[in-house]
């Protein structure tokens, strides 16, 4: 018979181990059941020597059963026409979008774009509109050091996509470490970020997401900002078809995003802070919050004052001197 | 208003038991978000890998659906277990689909949600874990309940004891004990002179 039948499991249970973990409570488990109800031990015995690859088999199922959320989304394919473009291949994929390389397949000139599609189709013809209303205010922000949105539209899949210039380069934290530019350069740099969100500002379009990985250095060494407004036009269309989702990257997150408040420039300010803080530090603010709980030594002085000496030198920013 | 539109929770549950499919998809769709936010957490490496985690989920509905009332013990009871059951079938059913897909091929995305890509792999064991717990259910209810609580609604021994009203050491035997029987019913269902047998 088998031990787990309810009959015979109300009389044993009590002399079964409740922790796994302990040797010593799972042989004086056994040794009660030997004694006491030996028809069970050899298959109670059996189980808890599997103890491990059980719990293996389980923890497995369970990550695979998350992953299967958070990655192997449905990706396009090479050559899946998306408006008048071919994909080349997938750059990256994010909360709610996936980002590819593709060319314009009309022949009429070749012309390599990096196309932004969300991973969520949007049915109602309400959002559809809103999508292409906001799309085109994003198409006529112009500035030399902001990525130009070129296109938009809905796939054939029903999935809201954005069709904006390439940039190949590298994230402006990276570029300032690796070329070793001096605190003057990397202010420099900074204000050239800061003229972009202005203007983008005056012609009232948000970023809300700015950070090292949407902020590029070009090979010829110019700025460019990526997905200027585009968290917004995707988090209102997310929105507006109903699904409890808003994106925004927990690292990098002004009070107002944690708190699901308004978004005003202020967001985007308090950004281009966090954002100046690493680039004349090396260090993001995590860092800085971790140093000062876990080194006693740096949080007995003040901050300000450290922050000069002691982090700079932290994390061997010698090149900046 | 988006908080009035996911209040009927309880309603959907009980529409969904009696085979609503309208309710089904509503359900799902909490389910599913719930799941993708939490997926999104364990990448940060917050998360313990012992369990579901999709108590958020169930506290959320539970929270919102009875905030204007008193605490009601036996409601509350009864919504957690219900929960953990529809997490059971969501998972059930999107691996019975992935499976019956392989034999059809191809089958065009559904519109309503974006499909969540279990691999071939994950949904065999789905469903190898259905046919144990299966079995489980006519052995003994009890375990398969702290197993439905603990592994697919992710609620900790307390909330688990508190939800069945029976004691943290019962429940820490019968998940310890429960899953290793699963795993060994898994073991056999899952070998090849089984397979055999069923065809």
């Amino acid at each position: 018979m088998d031990f787990i039948r309810q009959d015979i499991w109300e009389t044993i249970q009590h002399h079964l181990p409740e922790n796994l973990d302990s040797r010593e409570e799972i042989e004086e488990a056994l040794a009660r059941m030997k004694k006491l109800y030996p028809q069970y031990y050899k298959q109670i015995r059996e189980l808890i020597d599997s103890r491990d690859s059980a719990a293996r088999f389980f923890g497995h199922l369970n990550q695979s059963i998350l992953q299967s959320f958070s990655e192997k989304e449905q990706t396009f394919r090479k050559g899946h026409q998306v408006g008048v473009y071919k994909i080349i291949r997938l750059l990256s994929a994010g909360g709610m979008t996936h980002v590819y390389l593709a060319e314009r397949s009309d022949g009429d000139f070749s012309q390599q774009v990096a196309i932004k599609v969300m991973k969520q189709n949007i049915s109602s013809e309400e959002v559809k509109r809103y999508f292409q209303r906001e799309k085109q205010i994003l198409a006529d922000l112009n500035h030399p050091n902001i990525a130009s949105i070129h296109d938009g539209g809905i796939t054939r899949e029903g999935r809201p996509f954005l069709v904006m210039e390439y940039i190949v380069g590298q994230p402006v934290t990276d570029y300032c470490d690796r070329q070793g530019l001096t605190i003057e350069q990397r202010i420099r740099l900074f204000d050239r970020v800061c003229q972009a969100v202005n203007h983008a500002h005056q012609n009232l379009v948000i970023h809300k997401d700015l950070k090292p990985s949407n902020i590029f250095v070009t090979e010829q060494g110019h700025i460019k900002l990526m997905d200027f407004g585009v968290a917004h036009i995707l988090d209102e269309s997310a929105l507006n078809a109903n699904t409890p989702l808003r994106a925004f990257t927990p690292a990098y997150a002004s009070p107002e995003q944690i708190k699901n408040e308004k978004i005003t420039t202020a967001s985007d300010i308090y950004q281009l802070g966090l954002l100046f803080f690493q680039m004349v530090t090396g260090m993001h603010r995590d860092e800085l919050e971790e140093r000062l709980t876990t080194d006693v030594h740096l949080s007995k002085q003040p901050i300000i004052q450290n922050k000069k000496r002691e982090i700079l030198s932290y994390r061997g920013l010698n090149s900046m001197r | 208003m988006r908080d009035d539109q996911q209040l009927p929770v309880t309603d959907l549950l009980d529409q969904y038991n009696q085979g609503n499919q309208q309710a089904y998809n509503e359900l799902f769709s909490l389910v599913y978000h719930q799941l993708k936010k939490v997926a999104h957490n364990i990448k940060f490496g917050r998360s313990e890998f012992d369990t579901l985690n999709t108590t958020a989920l169930v506290h959320e509905a539970y929270i919102k659906l009875f905030k204007h009332q008193k605490n009601n013990w036996e409601s509350r009871r009864h919504f957690y277990s219900m929960a953990a059951k529809a997490i059971r079938h969501i998972l059930l059913d999107h691996a019975r689909k992935k499976l019956a897909k392989k034999r059809q091929r191809d089958e065009p995305e559904s519109p309503a949600y974006p499909a969540m890509q279990l691999s071939f792999e994950t949904a065999h064991d789905i469903d190898a874990l259905e046919k144990a717990l299966k079995k489980l259910e006519q052995y003994n209810p009890t375990v398969l309940k702290v197993i439905e609580c603990r592994f697919y609604a992710g609620m900790s021994i307390q909330e688990t004891a508190a939800t069945l009203n029976i004691s943290p050491s019962t429940v820490k035997r019968n998940w310890a004990m429960g899953r290793m029987w699963l795993h060994r019913e898994i073991k056999k269902i899952q070998s090849p002179a089984f397979q055999k047998i069923m065809g």
